[in-house]
C-alpha cells in the first residue's frame, strides 16, 4: 500500500506537467489575444488605439515570442513560485486567486456537506421503502432535479428571493458588509445570502446521489449475509448502516476526489448568474479575454487538486472496503 | 427620384425636431462649436467638507483656501447647492473596462457640453491659436495641485510627451494620436502654467483641444513616475523584475495606470496621484474603492469645495444581467452602461420599488447597426457587384427601416443613414434620407439592371455566370442589438430573391477575416458623429475611405494610403477624393466658411458612395438615477441627451456636484 502510493505521487508529476502544457496552448488557441480583445474594449469605450500602440503594449507583455519561449518563462516562473501578472486586473496571479479562495471553499465544503447530509439518508430509506409513497416522492423529486438546469434554477431562486423576500442579489453580502470586518451580523448576512447558491449547487448533485445511493443499496440488501444477520437477531437499522451502506458508499468515496475541483470549475455558470466572488468567475472571463497567467495558473490549481484528490479518494477507498486491493 | 417621406414622417421626426428645437439646436441650423468661458463672481470664502476639516484641525492638511488654487473652477450647480456627505455606489463589469462612476471621474483640460459643441475650461483656462494654425498656447491654471498637495504645472504635459508617447522605449512607432502627418508635435515650455505645441502644417482640428469627451488628459504626475522611468531611476530595470513584471515598461505602464491615453479603466495602481474629485483608495478583485480628493480645484458658486460626496465604490459585475438586477433593485447611484434596452418594461415597473427615475437618452450613433460589402472581394463576379453603387444603392432600399425602428429600438430610434449626426452645423436632412426609404420596387429595379434578372426555381437571383447569389452577412452580437437587426435585415433582403442568412462570429476570428478580406458584408455600428469628434478624427473613422474595425470594408486602400502607393491596392478615384475632402476639412478653422464647405463636400461624397449603410441611428438608452441624488438632471428639463463612446455622458454631468439628500 506505502509502495502505490509513493508510485501515485510520483506519477503525479509528469501528469501535472502535461496538463500545463494542454491547458497552457488551448488557451492561447483562438486567434488573437489579451490584447486583441482589450483593445477592442478601449475603443468600444471611446478610444482611439493604432496599430503604434498595440505593438508597443505586445511587446511590453511579451505576447509576440513563440509560444514555446512563453511557456517555458511561465512555468519557471511558477515552480519559483510566481505565478505572473493579470493584464486584465493589472496585479499578481497569486493575490487574486488568494482573495477568493475563502470564499471558494466556503461554498464548496457547504455544498458537499449539504448534498452528503441530504442525500445520505434519504437514499437509505428510499432503498429501505422501497415502491413506498415516499420512495415515489422522492424519486420524482431527484428527477426533477436531475432535470433542471441548475443556473435557471438559479435565475428562479434569485428573482424570488428579490421579489419574496427583498434580498439584495448578485454577490454574498449585502452592501453595509461587503467591507466590513468579520462579526456576528457579517456572518448572518453572510448565511442569508449563502443559501441560495448552496441549495443550486447541490440540487444536481443530491438527485444524483440519491438514485446512487439508492440502487446500489437495492442490490446489497437481498444479499445472503443481510438474511444471515437478521436472523442472527441484529437490530434492522443498525443492520442495514453498518453492512450494506458501507458496501453502497463505494462510488461516494471514489467521487470525492473531483468534488473539490468539481465545484470549483463546474459551478461556473452559477456562480455568474448569482456574481459570486468566487474563483469561477474570475476563470470565466480570464478565458475570454485571454488572459494567459490568470487562466492558466486556476486551470493548473484544478488539475493538481484533482490528480490530489483522485489519489486521496483512492485511499480512502482502500480504507474503506477491504476487498479492494493493489496488485 | 421621388422622396418617400411616409417612413420618416413618422413621430420620429416630428419629435426629434421638437427635442432638437427646444435644445436650441435646429435642424440644419445647429449651434456653431465654440469656446465658452463661464463667467462667475468668485466667492469671498470657501468651505469644505467636515471630513477634512477635521484633518485640517489635526495638522494633517493645509487649509482649504491654501489647498484651491488662486482661481477655481467655479461650478454652477444643475439644481441646488448640495450637502457634503455619502457614498455612490456603481457597478463595472470587467476590471480593464470603464463604468458609469469612472466615466463621471475623467478630468481633462478643456471640458464639453453634452452634444460637444461647446468648450469650457477646466484644468486649461484657455487655448490660442497662431493666425496660420501652426502654433496652439495652452495656458494653464495656476495654482492646481495634484491629490498629494504637489503643483500641477506644464512639466506634468511635457513629461506625458517626451517621456512617455515619444519615447521609443516605450512606443517603438508613435502611435499616430500624437502625430500630425507623421510629425511629432514640437512642445516648448513658455513657462511653469503656459505650454506652446507647434505643427509642421496648419492644424486647426489639433486633437488636444477637440478630442472631446473619452477627454485625452496628456499629462500625468511627473514627480510620482520618474522614479519608475530609467531616464530618472538607472535602477528601474531591477526595480521592475523585484515586482514580477517582464520589463520596466510594463511596470511604467503598470505604474502610470494604464496604456489609454486617459487613465479610467480600472485601477492598477491607487498610489498615482490623481486630480479627478475622487482618489482611489483601494482595488481587488471585487470592487474599486474612492475617497474625496482634499486637493479637488473646483468649488460650486457659494464656495464650497468640491465634490459634495465624499466616498465612491464600484463593485464588479460578472455579467450583464446581475447588474441589471442590481439597478432595478436600486442598489447603484446611477446606471447606463450595459443597461439594456430590452429590459426597458422591467426597469420602468420597477421604479417605485427600487427607487428610482429613468430617463431615455440617445445614442450619438450615426446609425447603430451599419452594414459594409467588401470593396476587394477575390470572386470577380460578386466583387463587380458589391463594388457597383447601384447594387448597394438597391440593398439600402430593400431595407424596411420603419420595421427594424418598431421590433428592436421599440419605434424610438430615428431612420436614417449612417451620416453626421443632426446637430451638427452643417448638416443636410438629405444625407440621412439618401436612399433610406423602403422601397422594394425600386430595389428590384435596379438589381434587374444590375444583370440579376433571371432566377431559378426558389425564386433566388441568378449571378451573371449562372450561380445563385448567395452571401452572408457576419456579425458580432456585442455593442447593440446586431443580432435582432441582421436577422431582420436578412429577412428583407432575401425577399429581393437574394440568398443571405445572418451569421454570428466570434470576435477573433471574424477580424481575422476582415484582415484577409474574405467577408462578403458585415454588420456594425457607425459612431463619433457628432460634430467636435468628426472633425477631429473622421478620417480613420467608419465613415473614413476603407472603413474601420468590423466594417473596414477596404483594408488594402488603406495600406496603400498610409504606404503612400508602395503597397495595398489602388483606391478608385472616390475614395482619393473623400480622403482629400477629410484632410481639407481638417485644415479649416471650425465655424468658419470654408470649414462649412469643406465638411459638405465630405458628407456629399460619403452620401454618394454609400459604402456604409445604416439602418437605425440614435437607439434610445434608459439611463437610471436613484431619487436619492441631486443635481444629476436638471428639474424638468426635456433635451434630448445624447450617448456615446464620444462624449462620455456622465461627465458632462459634472458628477462632483451631484450630492446624496438625506
Amino acid at each position: 500500500m506505502g509502495r502505490y502510493i509513493i508510485q501515485r505521487l510520483v506519477l503525479t508529476i509528469p501528469t501535472i506537467f502535461a496538463i500545463s502544457i494542454v491547458s497552457f496552448v488551448i488557451i492561447q488557441l483562438p486567434p488573437g489575444d489579451f490584447l486583441t480583445a482589450y483593445i477592442a474594449t478601449l475603443e468600444s469605450g471611446g478610444q482611439v488605439i493604432d496599430q503604434a500602440q498595440i505593438d508597443a503594449l505586445r511587446s511590453q507583455y511579451g505576447l509576440g515570442e513563440p509560444l514555446y519561449v512563453q511557456y517555458f518563462k511561465w512555468i519557471s516562473g511558477i515552480l519559483a513560485g510566481d505565478f505572473g501578472y493579470s493584464f486584465q486586473w493589472q496585479r499578481p496571479v497569486s493575490e487574486l486567486i488568494g482573495e477568493r479562495m475563502l470564499m471558494t471553499v466556503i461554498l464548496s465544503v457547504a455544498s458537499l456537506l449539504l448534498v452528503w447530509a441530504i442525500s445520505l439518508p434519504i437514499g437509505i430509506y428510499s432503498a429501505v421503502k422501497q415502491y413506498s409513497v415516499g420512495d415515489y416522492f422522492f424519486t420524482f423529486v431527484s428527477f426533477i432535479g436531475l432535470g433542471v438546469p441548475n443556473f435557471l434554477l438559479a435565475l428562479v431562486l434569485m428573482w424570488w428571493a428579490y421579489t419574496q423576500l427583498g434580498m439584495s442579489v448578485g454577490g454574498l453580502f449585502s452592501q453595509q458588509y461587503a467591507d466590513a470586518p468579520w462579526s456576528s451580523a457579517r456572518v448572518i448576512d453572510l448565511l442569508a445570502h449563502l443559501w441560495i447558491p448552496a441549495i443550486v449547487l447541490a440540487i444536481g448533485g443530491i438527485a444524483g446521489l440519491i438514485r446512487i445511493m439508492r440502487a446500489n443499496l437495492l442490490d446489497e440488501l437481498p444479499r445472503l449475509y443481510v438474511t444471515t444477520a437478521r436472523a442472527k437477531g441484529m437490530k434492522e437499522g443498525r443492520l442495514v448502516l453498518k453492512y450494506p451502506v458501507r458496501v453502497a458508499l463505494n462510488p461516494f468515496v471514489s467521487t470525492i476526489g473531483w468534488t473539490l475541483p468539481g465545484l470549483v470549475s463546474g459551478s461556473i455558470i452559477v456562480s455568474v448568474v448569482l456574481n459570486l466572488p468566487t474563483t469561477g468567475p474570475m476563470l470565466l472571463t480570464a478565458l475570454q479575454s485571454q488572459d494567459m497567467y490568470l487562466a492558466g495558473a486556476i486551470l493548473l490549481l484544478l488539475s493538481v487538486l484533482t490528480v490530489i484528490g483522485t489519489l486521496i479518494s483512492d485511499i480512502l477507498l482502500a480504507w474503506l472496503d477491504p476487498r479492494i486491493r493493489f496488485n | 427620384m421621388t422622396q418617400d417621406r411616409t417612413s420618416l414622417g413618422r413621430a420620429g421626426m416630428t419629435r426629434r425636431q421638437f427635442n432638437l428645437m427646444l435644445s436650441g439646436a435646429v435642424v440644419g441650423s445647429a449651434v456653431l462649436p465654440k469656446f465658452v468661458s463661464p463667467v462667475h463672481a468668485q466667492p469671498a470664502q470657501y468651505n469644505e467638507a467636515p471630513m477634512l476639516a477635521e484633518r485640517v484641525a489635526a495638522g494633517e492638511l493645509p487649509p482649504v483656501a491654501e489647498r484651491l488654487p488662486r482661481n477655481p473652477v467655479v461650478v454652477t450647480p444643475t439644481n441646488e447647492i448640495g450637502t457634503y456627505g455619502g457614498r455612490l455606489f456603481g457597478a463595472g463589469m470587467a476590471p480593464e473596462t470603464t463604468n458609469d462612476l469612472q466615466i463621471g471621474q475623467a478630468t481633462g483640460l478643456f471640458r464639453f457640453s453634452n452634444d460637444l459643441s461647446e468648450i469650457y475650461p477646466d484644468l486649461a483656462e484657455g487655448y490660442e491659436f497662431n493666425d496660420d494654425f501652426t502654433e496652439c498656447t495652452i495656458k494653464l491654471r495656476e495654482g492646481v495641485k495634484w491629490s498629494d498637495g504637489v503643483p500641477f504645472t506644464v512639466d506634468d504635459i511635457i513629461f506625458f510627451f517626451e517621456d512617455w508617447k515619444y519615447n521609443t522605449d516605450l512606443y517603438p512607432a508613435t502611435s499616430a494620436v500624437w502625430l500630425l502627418g507623421g510629425d511629432r508635435f514640437g512642445i516648448e515650455k513658455v513657462d511653469d502654467y503656459t505650454i506652446r505645441f507647434s505643427f509642421p502644417q496648419p492644424y486647426p482640428s489639433f486633437s488636444v483641444i477637440h478630442f472631446s469627451g473619452a477627454p485625452t488628459e496628456p499629462y500625468r504626475p511627473a514627480h510620482y513616475l520618474r522614479q519608475f522611468h530609467p531616464k530618472y531611476n538607472p535602477n528601474v530595470a531591477e526595480e521592475a523584475t523585484a515586482a514580477g513584471f517582464n520589463s520596466w515598461q510594463a511596470y511604467f505602464t503598470n505604474r502610470a495606470d494604464g496604456d489609454s491615453d486617459s487613465p479610467h479603466y480600472g485601477v492598477s495602481n491607487v498610489e498615482m496621484p490623481v486630480l479627478s474629485p475622487w482618489k482611489p483608495v483601494s482595488a481587488d478583485s471585487q470592487r474599486q474603492q474612492y475617497e474625496r480628493n482634499p486637493y479637488y480645484y473646483k468649488v460650486d458658486t457659494e464656495g464650497n469645495q468640491l465634490p459634495y460626496v465624499d466616498y465612491m465604490t464600484v463593485e464588479y459585475t460578472s455579467n450583464a444581467e446581475v447588474m441589471n438586477l442590481k439597478a432595478v433593485s436600486g442598489e447603484l447611484s446611477v446606471a447606463g452602461l450595459d443597461i439594456q434596452l430590452l429590459n426597458y418594461p422591467i426597469i420602468r415597473r420597477g421604479e417605485e420599488a427600487g427607487g428610482y427615475t429613468t430617463k431615455l437618452v440617445y445614442s450619438e450613433r450615426g446609425s447603430d447597426v451599419c452594414l459594409a460589402f467588401n470593396q476587394l472581394h477575390s470572386d470577380p463576379v460578386l466583387n463587380a457587384l458589391y463594388t457597383d453603387v447601384r447594387f448597394r444603392q438597391a440593398m439600402s432600399l430593400g431595407i424596411n427601416r420603419t420595421e427594424i425602428n418598431e421590433l428592436v429600438f421599440l419605434g424610438q430610434g430615428t431612420v436614417r443613414q449612417a451620416t453626421v449626426n443632426e446637430s451638427a452645423s452643417f448638416f443636410d436632412p438629405a444625407w440621412a434620407e439618401h436612399f433610406a426609404q423602403y422601397d422594394p420596387d425600386q430595389a428590384n429595379a435596379l438589381l434587374d439592371e444590375l444583370g440579376l434578372s433571371e432566377r431559378n426555381a426558389d425564386g433566388v437571383r441568378l449571378r451573371p455566370d449562372g450561380r445563385p447569389l448567395a452571401f452572408q452577412l457576419e456579425y458580432l452580437p456585442q455593442e447593440g442589438p446586431k443580432k435582432e437587426v441582421c436577422e431582420l435585415v436578412v429577412k428583407h433582403w432575401q425577399a429581393l430573391g437574394i440568398q443571405v442568412d445572418a451569421a454570428a462570429r466570434e470576435r477573433g476570428y471574424l477580424i481575422e477575416r476582415l484582415d484577409a478580406q474574405e467577408q462578403h458584408a458585415t454588420a456594425w455600428h457607425v459612431d463619433r458623429v457628432l460634430e467636435r469628434p468628426a472633425y477631429a478624427y473622421s478620417l480613420d473613422g467608419k465613415l473614413g475611405p476603407g472603413g474601420n474595425s468590423i466594417v473596414r470594408y477596404a483594408r488594402e486602400w488603406q495600406n496603400w494610403f498610409n504606404s503612400a502607393g508602395a503597397q495595398g491596392v489602388e483606391p478608385p478615384q472616390q475614395a482619393k477624393d473623400l480622403r482629400d475632402a477629410y484632410i481639407a476639412w481638417q485644415k479649416t478653422d471650425i465655424g468658419s466658411p470654408e470649414y462649412m464647405e469643406a465638411a459638405k463636400r465630405v458628407y456629399d461624397l460619403n452620401a454618394e458612395t454609400l459604402w456604409i449603410i445604416g439602418t437605425v441611428g440614435q437607439a434610445p438608452q434608459p439611463v437610471i438615477v436613484r431619487n436619492d441624488m441631486g443635481n444629476v438632471f436638471k428639474d424638468g428639463d426635456e433635451t434630448r441627451y445624447w450617448w456615446g463612446a464620444a462624449n462620455w455622458f456622465w461627465h458632462t454631468l459634472n458628477p462632483e456636484q451631484w450630492y446624496i439628500k438625506a
